[in-house]
Order: structure tokens, then C-alpha cells, then sequence
């Protein structure tokens, strides 16, 4: 085991359906260090998915070992998962993903509410972020009065606020045009610079081409990386 | 499991909050418990009213603390009506029952005696009973003007009466009756006193009353000692109980049927009218159940609408670290507020229901029933809506809560 590693997959299979059984996911073993940038690409339907949200504690794969920071996270319950994407691992959407009632300040305290942090204490560390992520006059939007690029800086400053280990992004950019989306990936590399480990999808060769490495995936497989 | 405060206030807020996103999906959804709480609180109220209402009549005309012994009416074949023919009540039952029990206050006789009564040209169907100094006090019954019967009236078998107020406008109209000579009975009886007119319901028959003493009844008209009843007025309301358990022991020993004597007491009566209002509001409850239950299945259709429709926010929440129980505290905490919400109105609806019932009930059958709401009431009320809340919403915040995260942020 890669002692610096932050991420260990071993074999990891996610299978769905009952008696036919569809390998959404078949022998993924990778080994991600801290503060890597890693981007992971490969076409629709080839499970990149499936591997974010294993990645992100929020599907258990179906057989083989996860080891998030050494540690073992098949077996844990509900909750400790959930305690995991709390503390441990901030994610992106494609489609941002958002609270559409609450303001961007209310969408980035979101998981300080989970964490138990009060009042505010809660508001300006979401104020930090958000003026980290350039939306200090923005605060007091709702999602329907922000651009794209906007939203998704709203989700990035949600994803890092509680200070996560590992940042990962599900085509951040997908619902983004090129410029805005090339600023995203340029924060995301930023964050990766500070020391986070962040790992992007992204089927396009331009996003790709920023990371440190990559990662191909063809029908369920690793193939390069 | 634990669930932080931080999380509780947040999810009660946002439960509050839910409930104003659409107003008039909330308001049609907690109709059915606003309704059931009305009719609970508005039927309590009124219940309640016409319960205290009955109990302050019988306060009123002598306490609930008189017992009444007298010959039984009807008798079912003729060797019983035979029996209770030859059966009296007498002065010897009255010394014997003064004797019977140290918790007595008073106690009189009263002969009733059928007839009609004449001054000048008019006349008057009452009602005259012979008694003695103590009705007036057992009745709890006061003078207006004049003076009641008196130990020498009785002693002396004097021809005075006592008149009630619907006699005097019968009789003299504005008149003075005081000094007035009334006939009965070919005799003639002078007007001594004027009682107060009882204007409540249970105790108007007063007021038709003509009181003569007992012995001039027994001497001048029926000629022998028979009393319709006796009363008797305990010395509290708590001894009432006793008082009757010894009266009836006494009569007992000295009746050779004691099934031609009945006691009566307000406690009985009162006891009765206790278990009439029991029943009425166990029946009424169990409908207003059905109500609740039906406003029940309102919330919970809501709430699953509700789930369904915010299956990718309860994915986004537990993306970010939100446990099970978070997701199922939000969700209950909305079905509960959805239902205090409905119980409150309930309650605000119902007691006004309950006034305007009271006021109906005045204008139409002329009757004063206060609407009274208790804070059990209210109480019970607000207990039982949040209890619907929770036993309605559980399922669908079970169902929220084991929302799978990665399915729920992919839902269309």
C-alpha cells in the first residue's frame, strides 16, 4: 500500500440487477496520493460515475476493498457515511446541484449545519469560502439569479467549506461554456496546489489535458492511467 | 443515535418554513384537522356549558345536597298498589328520619294538593303544597316581601299562604298581595309573603307555587297526615351520601314494603347526568377520531407528495453529510407543524364555533348555554393534533430518510 496515499480501490466491482448481473464497475484498483489532480474520462455510460459516487461514500461497491485515508470504509453504517461526506470529502455536480429556496450563503453553511456548527460562526466561514471562490457580492442570491459559472463556484465554496481532504467533481463543467469552465478547472487546480486531493470527470480532452494524471475508463475498466 | 442541536433547530425552521412555500396546499391539507379540532373543541365547550348549567339549576333551587323520600307512583300489580295505598308517610317517618342521621340540616314535609286557586274574579292553576318553615331553605329560596311560614303558623294551623311570583301576576297583577285574601278549597288564606321570582330554568316551577302550612293542609282540607314527600338537606355536599345510606336504613325498619318509598338525591341525579355526558362525549369523540384520522390521511398523502417531489434535496443533504435521522426528523418535524398548525386553527375556529353555537342556541330555543373551553381542552386538542402529526408522518419520513443519496441526485 502507497503509504501517502489517500485513496486505495482494490477490486473494487459495483454489479446492479438481480439475476443477470451488469458490471456498472469491474476490478477498479487505483491508488491516489494526497494532493493529486486527477482527471478521470472515458464515454457515456462507462461507469465514471459509479465511481464517483463510490469514491464519495454514497453507493457501497458490491465487492472489494476502499480505503479512504487507511482506512476501511466497507461496513460502516448510514451514518458513519454519512459522517464521512461531512468531514471528509467535498463533491461537485454537473448540474450543481444547489438548494433551489435557499440563498447561496444558506447552500454553502449547508454542511455546517450537519457538522454541528452554530450561528455566526457557521455564517462566516461560509462567507470565507464564497469569497474565496469570488462571490462575495453574491451571497444573498438564490440559484435562479445566478449564471452557471456562478452556481458552480456557489457549489465548489459548499464542497471545500468544511475543509474536506479530497474534492471530487462529477463533469463540473459539463453545463458550462468553455471560458467559464476552464476557469473552474483553474480553481479546482488551485485548491489542488494547497495541498487538496481533487479528482474531476470530464470528457473533454482540454479539461483532461490540465490534470497531474488521468485516468481512462472503458466499459466498466480501467485502461490507462 | 444523536442528532445535534444544530440540526434539530434547523430542521424545525425549515419545517416552519415549508409550510408557507404553498399556502394554499398546506391550508387544504390541514382542513381536516382544523375541522376534527373544531368540532372537538366547539362540542367540549358546549358540553361542558350545558353540564355546569345543569348542576348551577339544581345548586339553585336547594343545593345538590337535598334528598327527597316519597311514595313511589306507579306499583305493578294490585296487591303492591294495595300495599302502598295503606303505605304513608307521616309525622312519625319525619321524627323518625330527623332522628336518622346527626348530618341533617333541615327537613320538611310537603303535601300536594290539586286545585285551583281564586282572588276577586281571576283565577290560577298552581300549585299549593303544605309544608313547613324549612322549605324556603331548603329550596334556597328567598322572600321578596313579606314573610315565610313561621313555627306559630304551624302551631296555630293558620289560614296565611306564601305566594311565588307567577301566582302574584296571575292574581294582583301590580297590586300588593301582601295583606290579599286568596280563596281555596271554599276557605280563605291571607297573602303573608312574596317570594323572589326564580328566572332560571330548573327552578320556574317555583314560582307557580302557593305555600300554606302544613298542619292547615293536614286540619283544613286533606283532614289526615300523608305527605307526597319529605325533604331533607344534608348538612355538605359531601354528606349527602351518608345521610341517604342512613334515611334509608331507617326507613326500612319502620316500612313494611320498603319498595313503596323511593329516595331521591341531586348526587344520584347528578352522577346519572355525569355518565349521559361521558357517554355523549365518548360517542362524540369517536367521531371527531374519524375525522382525524381521515385529516391524518391528508397529511400523509401530502408528505409522500412532498418526498417525492424533494427526493434530489434529500440527496443534496445527505451528499453533504446529512444522517438518516436528520432526513427523518426534517420530515416529521413538517408533518407535525403541518398538523399543529391545523389543530391550532381547529381550536381558534372551534371556540368561535362554540360562541356561536351558545348564541344559537339563546336565540332559537331560548335556552343560556355558556360555551366553555377548559384548557384540558386545549390541551387535548394540541395534543392529539401533534399526535396525528406523528403517527401520520412516520411513514413517509422513514420513507425520506432511506433515500439513497446517489439514486436521489440522478432523480429526474
Amino acid at each position: 500500500m502507497n503509504k501517502s496515499a489517500v485513496i486505495e480501490l482494490d477490486n473494487i466491482c459495483y454489479t446492479y440487477g438481480g439475476g443477470k448481473q451488469v458490471f456498472a464497475l469491474q476490478n477498479i484498483s487505483l491508488s491516489i496520493g494526497s494532493g493529486e489532480f486527477v482527471a478521470i474520462s472515458g464515454p457515456s455510460g462507462s461507469g465514471k460515475s459509479t465511481l464517483m459516487h463510490i469514491l464519495g461514500c454514497m453507493l457501497t461497491p458490491t465487492s472489494g476493498g476502499y480505503c479512504l485515508l487507511a482506512e476501511e470504509v466497507a461496513g460502516r453504517t448510514a451514518s458513519q457515511m454519512a459522517q464521512i461526506r461531512n468531514s471528509t470529502i467535498g463533491f461537485v455536480f454537473q448540474n450543481f446541484n444547489l438548494l433551489p429556496r435557499a440563498s447561496a450563503l444558506k447552500n454553502v453553511e449547508l454542511p455546517l449545519i450537519y457538522a454541528g456548527i452554530a450561528g455566526r460562526k457557521r455564517k462566516a466561514r461560509a462567507l470565507d469560502v464564497l469569497t474565496r471562490v469570488g462571490l462575495a457580492a453574491r451571497v444573498s442570491h438564490h440559484p435562479n439569479e445566478l449564471s452557471g459559472g456562478e452556481k458552480q463556484r456557489v457549489a465548489i465554496a459548499r464542497a471545500i467549506v468544511s475543509k474536506p481532504k479530497i474534492l471530487l467533481a462529477d463533469e463540473p463543467t459539463g453545463n458550462l461554456d468553455r471560458a467559464t469552465g476552464k476557469a473552474i478547472i483553474a480553481m479546482l487546480k488551485e485548491l489542488a496546489a494547497d495541498g487538496m486531493t481533487i479528482i474531476y470527470v470530464s470528457h473533454d480532452l482540454e479539461m483532461v489535458a490540465e490534470a497531474t494524471r488521468s485516468i481512462h475508463i472503458v466499459d466498466s475498466r480501467v485502461v490507462g492511467g | 443515535m444523536f442528532v445535534n442541536n444544530v440540526v434539530l433547530g434547523e430542521a424545525l425552521l425549515s419545517a416552519f418554513k415549508q409550510l408557507f412555500i404553498h399556502p394554499l396546499r398546506t391550508l387544504l391539507t390541514i382542513s381536516g384537522i382544523a375541522i376534527g379540532i373544531a368540532a372537538l373543541i366547539a362540542m367540549m365547550g358546549i358540553g361542558e356549558g350545558t353540564r355546569q348549567k345543569v348542576i348551577d339549576d339544581m345548586e339553585r333551587i336547594g343545593g345538590t345536597g337535598v334528598i327527597s323520600v316519597e311514595l313511589r307512583g306507579g306499583a305493578m300489580n294490585d296487591q303492591d298498589r294495595d300495599n302502598i295505598q295503606k303505605d304513608k308517610l307521616t309525622r312519625e317517618d319525619m321524627t323518625l328520619l330527623s332522628q336518622a342521621s346527626s348530618l341533617i340540616m333541615s327537613i320538611s314535609p310537603v303535601i300536594h294538593v290539586p286545585g285551583m286557586v281564586f282572588f276577586a274574579d281571576l283565577r290560577f292553576e298552581g300549585q299549593v303544597y303544605g309544608t313547613n318553615q324549612f322549605y324556603g331553605e331548603i329550596r334556597d329560596w328567598q322572600v321578596e316581601r313579606g314573610r315565610f311560614l313561621t313555627r306559630v303558623d304551624l302551631d296555630y294551623a293558620s289560614n296565611i299562604c306564601v305566594i311565588g311570583s307567577e301566582v302574584r301576576h296571575n292574581l294582583f297583577a301590580d297590586q300588593d298581595p301582601i295583606g290579599k285574601k286568596i280563596h281555596f278549597r271554599n276557605d280563605e288564606f291571607t297573602v303573608v309573603g312574596l317570594m323572589v321570582e326564580r328566572n332560571f330554568e330548573a327552578g320556574r316551577w317555583l314560582n307557580k307555587l302557593i305555600l300554606l302550612p302544613v298542619d292547615t293542609v293536614e286540619k283544613r282540607i286533606t283532614g289526615q297526615t300523608n305527605y307526597t314527600q319529605i325533604l331533607v338537606k344534608a348538612d355538605k355536599m359531601a354528606s349527602v351520601s351518608i345521610v341517604r345510606d342512613q334515611i334509608e336504613k331507617a326507613i326500612q325498619s319502620r316500612h313494611v314494603n320498603p319498595d313503596s318509598i323511593v329516595i331521591h338525591s341531586q348526587v344520584e341525579v347528578i352522577n346519572s347526568l355525569e355518565r349521559a355526558s361521558m357517554l355523549m362525549r365518548f360517542s362524540f369523540g369517536s367521531i371527531t377520531l374519524i375525522v382525524l384520522v381521515v385529516g391524518g390521511i391528508g397529511i400523509m398523502n401530502l408528505m409522500l407528495v412532498s418526498v417525492t417531489e424533494r427526493t434530489r434535496e434529500v440527496g443534496i443533504h445527505k451528499a453533504v453529510g446529512a444522517k438518516n435521522i436528520d432526513i427523518f426528523l426534517l420530515f416529521l418535524f413538517e408533518a407535525m407543524s403541518l398538523s399543529l398548525l391545523g389543530g391550532i386553527l381547529g381550536i381558534v375556529s372551534g371556540i368561535q364555533g362554540g360562541r356561536f353555537l351558545s348564541f344559537a342556541i339563546a336565540t332559537y330555543l331560548d335556552n343560556q348555554v355558556a360555551c366553555i373551553i377548559s384548557n384540558k381542552a386545549i390541551m387535548l386538542a394540541v395534543f392529539f393534533s401533534v399526535f396525528i402529526g406523528v403517527v401520520f408522518g412516520l411513514y413517509p419520513a422513514m420513507k425520506a430518510a432511506n433515500i439513497d443519496p446517489s439514486k436521489a441526485l440522478s432523480y429526474e
